[in-house]
């Protein structure tokens, strides 16, 4: 977990810039194998990568600040839906890699692993090696599956951390904060967060000013998608209400291995696709879980719009386009 | 006739033995599309109750009391788990991958 500081954080909301924002949140179905966030005006943007690796034209200034968020890698998933899960978290490493500009940091919000098996973190942990900057995790419920109950992701990812793996910390200006909500679980319940943690984290937003823009990520979609197949955090509500007097908040989740998205007020809430596999889309099936689609289209179905900001322009620029 | 008896008695020790019932049962749970099936067994004391997980997800299965009587490793496709009853009681399950899921064995 690095801490860094920049000058470069403009603090000011822009009230256009929120427009624009809230115009492309519209546009719920569009996909990444990685998603490009981007500090503009203190607003945190998101974009897809390219299909090529590329970063969209002219969304990355020179020294602009930007990071990648990553999901659901599931390495040692075997089944049908994609038998080579590893194969794709490279791919998506490469897009990573042929940014022009590096990205200052990584976020992975978790089932970095599929059972929590030593060898599965041994090979997550190398591919991950290749990315061009630190990587801050959050683990999700497909790691902490192993006899330690999450033994092994603290030991590997988690090191530093608080409790079950929680933190914070400041990059550009930005208060990063890292939750966890794949323990703790209750029969018949969605995910939760618990009131220890929910305690550390009014007592870490004590010292963060309500100007500075801050990103939240953990692994379950801290609001609720879909109760039915537990898509939701219980005691989300909470972290919210601690979040409502900041100028800008994105919470980044995982676990549904797609993009949605809304906006309430001040939050923005994005949930990113897999790197591994896709699950149907709320309630559109018998069950979630992995969902099988033609070899030939996974790419497809793991492909990505691009959202630009063309430069001059204050509007964004949506391409939709695949992997394939 | 003796002879044919004692065979019986022999085999019937056997069977006894190894279930520790003569009457114990074989009891199976399916999981699919992240449902327990089915959701509620009701078994005795020496029955061995057999989750079967048949879909793409893992699970497990974990006793929800503290004590956790019965907890199974991740379950993949195709992985079974098998705890045999021993004490009566009422035991709620639930599989923390998908904490949604709930079961219920019930033992008397």
């Amino acid at each position: 977990m690095s801490t860094q500081s920049d000058s470069q954080t403009q603090q000011t909301i822009n009230t256009e810039i929120n427009t624009e924002r809230r115009d492309f949140l519209k546009c719920s179905a569009w996909a990444g194998a990685g998603v490009l966030w981007m500090l503009s005006g203190g607003v945190p943007k998101a974009f897809a990568l390219a299909a090529d690796g590329a970063s969209p034209t002219g969304v990355l200034q020179p020294g602009a600040f930007h990071f990648i968020q990553i999901s659901d890698s599931h390495i040692g998933f075997k089944k049908e839906a994609n038998p080579e899960p590893q194969k794709t978290l490279q791919e998506t490493i490469a897009k990573v890699n042929a940014l022009a500009t590096p990205p200052s940091l990584i976020l992975h919000t978790g089932d970095i692993t599929h059972l929590s098996k030593p060898e599965e973190f041994d090979t997550a942990e190398q591919l991950l090696k290749a990315l061009p900057a630190t990587i801050h995790y959050t683990p999700g419920e497909h790691d902490n599956v192993d006899e330690g109950q999450g033994k092994l992701y603290l030991e590997r990812f988690g090191k530093g951390s608080k409790g079950l793996g929680w933190y914070s910390f400041d990059d550009h200006g930005v208060h990063f904060i890292c939750l966890v909500n794949n323990a703790n679980f209750q029969p018949g319940h969605m995910a939760q967060l618990g009131a220890e943690q929910l305690k550390w984290l009014a007592d870490d937003l004590r010292a963060v000013s309500k100007s500075t823009p801050i990103v939240v990520f953990a692994h379950i979609p801290l609001w609720v998608v879909y109760a039915p197949w537990g898509w939701g955090t219980e005691d989300g509500d909470q972290v919210l209400s601690l979040l409502r007097g900041y100028g800008s908040v994105t919470i980044l989740n995982g676990h549904i291995h797609q993009v949605i998205q809304k906006v309430e007020g001040n939050i923005t809430f994005h949930t990113a696709r897999g790197t591994s596999y896709p699950q149907p889309e709320p309630g559109k099936a018998d069950a979630p879980g992995p969902l099988k689609v033609p070899a030939e289209q996974l790419r497809t179905y793991l492909g990505l719009t691009d959202v630009r900001r063309i430069k001059g322009k204050d509007s964004l620029t949506v391409l939709d386009s695949t992997l394939a | 006739m003796k002879k044919h008896f004692r065979a019986l008695l022999v085999f019937g020790a056997a069977v006894i033995s190894a279930s520790g019932s003569a009457w114990a049962k074989d009891i199976q749970i399916v999981v699919k599309n992240h449902k327990f099936i089915p959701d509620t067994v009701v078994a005795h004391p020496g029955d061995k109750i057999r989750w079967v997980n048949e879909d793409q997800d893992p699970h497990n299965i974990i006793e929800k009391s503290a004590a956790k009587t019965f907890h199974s490793p991740a379950l993949d496709t195709e992985d079974s788990y098998t705890f045999t009853a021993a004490k009566t009681g009422i035991y709620d399950y639930f599989c923390t991958f998908h904490p949604t899921m709930v079961g219920k064995l019930v033992v008397k």
